[in-house]
């Protein structure tokens, strides 16, 4: 589904992502680890067209998406939650979830379906559908733009740091809840900073060192 | 330690030092340009004959003072004003007022008009200390739109549309070559707006203007007012930008109200946003673009000069959206780059600490209750709109402790820290801080009891490079002196160096850093393990178990991490939908038949 061969980036004169083949298949949830700074970020956002590869081609289902503009590569269903709750803060819960829908188009049953997923997951979030997205807590704005994400229905999900501001005891259900959805075809992939919890939930676990991806061995 | 290759801080290498050191000496390469640009137009008469463009660049040099300022006022103060041609203005025409009307000497009349500039400019920031944004824009706005109408209204005092003669015969007299005396002092003024600018950047209240502008609330809990700040931030503007004014009456010889139309205040906003936002050299070049090109070049087609700003502004935008210096300047910074030569590593701090323990006993006041409570939390309930984020809760951190704050997402432990700091305030309840009751106190007042805290997302400032950023805290501390001479090194080190280059766990420990240096004795830290690897996850603990144990600083910890938790806490309180829940130790807090949900999948799990 995602082939990406000899890819680079990085900023300005600095290199970042050195050389990095990364190959996905449908269903497959990946789980990338390393130090902060040695570029897991990077390589998200250069997939997902945010940063701008210098070199290197990144296939996705077919097409050739290095170097495209991150809203044609979303509407191509790949799709990344960015780290630090970026959900819209000026409009309900509810209308967020459908925000996050309306680039794809989809059925009302189904996204209907959809959201009562998510509620499911969350519960907390179908309390608070009509409040604000600003009225949420940070842990709340978490769980929401993952919602957002899921109801999109994309092929590839890359999740940057899923836990982050989450209450630990949440981790756990919401990567089954990811490797759940995995089954019916998508792929994820989960950068994170809590391996020992999510390496059951992965089918592989791969290591970003300086730069370079490399098999956990 | 790090994925990148890099040298411990504090061991950096020789040559990295001398190049430090050597950039820190001499002005940067933009001080002397801008040094060259005045020179050239002061002493333009000795270049060339052409008086036409001689005396534009005695208003140029004038305009440029005034778009220094503006850029302070913007960049450093943070503060949106469209009223700077108003505040000009003013300086202007009661310079003119005392001397034609009034027939007072130039210098008396030129600190009056000073003076009413800096009155308005004080009124300017009254609606600041309300508004922010573009909102106090439209208000500054207003005030540089009626200014002209207020000019003609009170034509008794002003002599209305027929304006009024401002002419200095000494100040034409040359002085070197066919340089007049007004060249020099426009020259002299702008040279002075220069170097004010320079050296405010490096000043304490320099500092903390940024600090302000860009986070009210962090500035706040280091113990900075932000109302004072804009308040200061308007009050130089319009002080400088009043002599500017004095300086313009003689300069023009003649002033009437047409002369200081709205469009005047556009232009001094343009010249910043053209030229580059916070750059030394942006007033500069917005000023000589924007000024010269209608007026000398095109001036035939003066009547178009609203319409010229509007061209340039726009073509600049597109081209140069950081403005034409800025612009340049972000595109030799990314290609001069190096990588990242240097590490944030808390051993410093704690050398600078322990340093400092050895000179003398730490002078952080920390008053106990008699039980050793240095909070107490009595009955406080805080309610947004239907929700009660904080429900009646009651409970005490004693010195010294590492106190935990745990509970799901949304039980409020975030803003029973934002009550502490006193950003919140509680709708009831009662708060002792060190022995002293904080309901009610502004936050920078709480913070000067020895509070120090730390936010979900690290507030790093952009505009500042990492030692500044440290040193804001530094600043607040009432050791500055004796950790500057501890820190030396550190500071060569990091000085100069873009905060951009610092990864995310590092910001995070800079923040903590920043709040250490501040010297505060309870240091509450909100989720400061979020996105932290394994590895600065166990270097954090560390960090925290030695502040506690041999600093004896009060730690207040809200955190996720159920492990690290456990590792550091000596007490938790657990809060639940704004509740509390219990306060004890570890041990019995994990026995808590109502607590074990938070902890499934942690290795302390007991259910």
């Amino acid at each position: 589904m995602l082939k990406v061969k000899g890819l680079c980036s990085g900023y300005g004169n600095i290199p970042v992502l050195r050389d990095v083949d990364l190959n996905i298949s449908e269903g497959e949830v990946v789980l990338i680890g390393g130090e902060n700074g040695a570029g897991k970020t990077t390589l998200l956002q250069t997939i997902a067209g945010f940063v701008e590869p210098t070199s290197g081609s990144v296939v996705f289902n077919g097409v050739d998406i290095a170097g495209e503009a991150p809203d044609k590569i979303s509407r191509l269903g790949l799709r990344l939650i960015l780290d630090g709750h970026r959900v819209f803060p000026n409009i309900s819960v509810y209308d967020n979830l459908r925000l996050g829908a309306a680039a794809h188009k989809k059925s009302s049953e189904d996204f209907n379906a959809s959201v009562k997923e998510v509620f499911d997951m969350f519960p907390i979030l179908s309390d608070k559908q009509k409040d604000f997205a600003r009225d949420l807590s940070g842990g709340q704005q978490q769980m929401l733009a993952l919602g957002q994400a899921f109801v999109a229905k994309p092929k590839l999900l890359l999740c940057d740091e899923p836990s982050l501001g989450l209450a630990q005891a949440l981790l756990p259900p919401i990567l089954d809840f990811l490797k759940q959805w995995s089954t019916k075809g998508p792929a994820i992939v989960i950068v994170e900073q809590h391996i020992h919890i999510a390496e059951p939930y992965a089918d592989r676990y791969l290591i970003m060192e300086r730069g370079e991806l490399k098999n956990n061995k | 330690m790090s994925a990148v290759n890099t040298k411990k801080l504090g061991s950096a290498a020789a040559v990295n030092e001398s190049r430090k050191r050597s950039s820190k000496r001499s002005f940067p390469v933009q001080i002397y340009v801008g040094l060259v640009i005045i020179f050239v137009t002061t002493f333009f008469p000795l270049f060339s004959s052409d008086l036409y463009l001689a005396n534009a660049f005695v208003v140029v040099n004038i305009f440029i003072a005034v778009a220094i300022l503006q850029n302070f006022l913007l960049f450093d103060g943070g503060q949106f004003s469209f009223g700077s041609g108003a505040i000009f203005g003013v300086g202007a025409y009661v310079t003119a007022i005392a001397l034609n009307l009034h027939d007072l000497p130039y210098f008396v009349a030129a600190g009056i008009g000073t003076l009413a500039a800096t009155v308005v400019g004080g009124l300017y920031a009254l609606p600041a200390l309300r508004v922010q944004g573009f909102y106090l824009g439209f208000v500054t706005f207003s005030v540089a739109m009626v200014f002209p109408d207020i000019l003609v209204m009170f034509d008794k005092y002003t002599n209305g549309i027929n304006g009024l003669a401002s002419y200095v015969t000494f100040l034409e007299k040359s002085v070197i070559g066919d340089v007049k005396l007004i060249a020099l002092l426009s020259g002299l003024l702008a040279v002075s707006a220069l170097m004010f600018y320079y050296y405010i950047k490096n000043t304490v209240l320099g500092r903390r203007l940024q600090v302000a502008s860009e986070s009210p609330e962090a500035a706040m809990t280091l113990g900075i007012s932000p109302g004072l700040m804009r308040f200061i931030a308007f009050f130089v503007m319009a002080f400088g930008t009043g002599i500017a004014g004095a300086l313009y009456a003689p300069a023009i010889g003649f002033m009437t109200p047409a002369a200081f139309h709205v469009d005047l205040s556009i232009l001094f906003f343009f010249a910043v946003i053209v030229g580059g936002r916070g750059e030394y050299l942006g007033p500069f070049v917005g000023i000589l673009v924007l000024y010269l090109v209608p007026n000398v070049l095109l001036a035939e087609y003066v009547d178009y000069r609203l319409l010229a700003y509007g061209a340039i502004t726009l073509l600049v935008a597109t081209l140069f959206p950081e403005g034409v210096v800025g612009f340049f300047v972000r595109k030799i910074k990314t290609y001069t780059r190096k990588e990242r030569d240097f590490n944030i590593t808390s051993d410093v701090i704690l050398n600078a600490l322990e340093q400092r323990k050895h000179s003398k006993a730490s002078t952080s006041v920390v008053t106990e209750s008699s039980l050793g409570n240095v909070i107490e939390i009595k009955k406080v309930s805080k309610a947004f709109g239907h929700v009660k984020a904080v429900d009646d809760v009651s409970f005490n951190v004693k010195k010294g402790t590492v106190h935990a704050l745990i509970g799901a997402n949304g039980s409020g432990k975030t803003t029973l820290l934002n009550i502490l700091t006193g950003l919140v305030h509680p709708d009831s309840g009662e708060i002792i801080i060190n022995g002293t009751s904080t309901v009610g106190m502004k936050p920078y007042r709480i913070s000067k009891l020895g509070l120090g805290r730390t936010f979900q997302t690290p507030r790093i400032f952009g505009a500042i490079d990492v030692w500044k950023n440290l040193e804001v805290g530094l600043d607040a501390s009432p050791d500055k002196k004796l950790f500057e001479s501890t820190l030396k090194e550190t500071r060569t080190n990091l000085e100069g160096n873009d905060i951009e280059l610092v990864p995310h766990g590092q910001r995070r420990l800079l923040e903590v850093m920043r709040i250490v240096l501040k010297d505060a004795g309870i240091i509450m830290l909100d989720e400061p393990a979020a996105g932290l690897s394994t590895t600065e996850r166990r270097e954090f603990k560390a960090l925290i178990r030695t502040l506690s144990e041999k600093y004896g600083k009060t730690i207040v910890l809200v955190e996720h991490d159920i492990d690290l938790i456990w590792d550091v806490a000596d007490r938790i309180t657990v809060l639940e939908a704004g509740k509390h829940v219990v306060t004890d130790d570890p041990d019995v807090v994990s026995r808590n038949e109502n607590v074990q949900h938070l902890f499934v999948e942690s290795h302390h799990a007991k259910g």
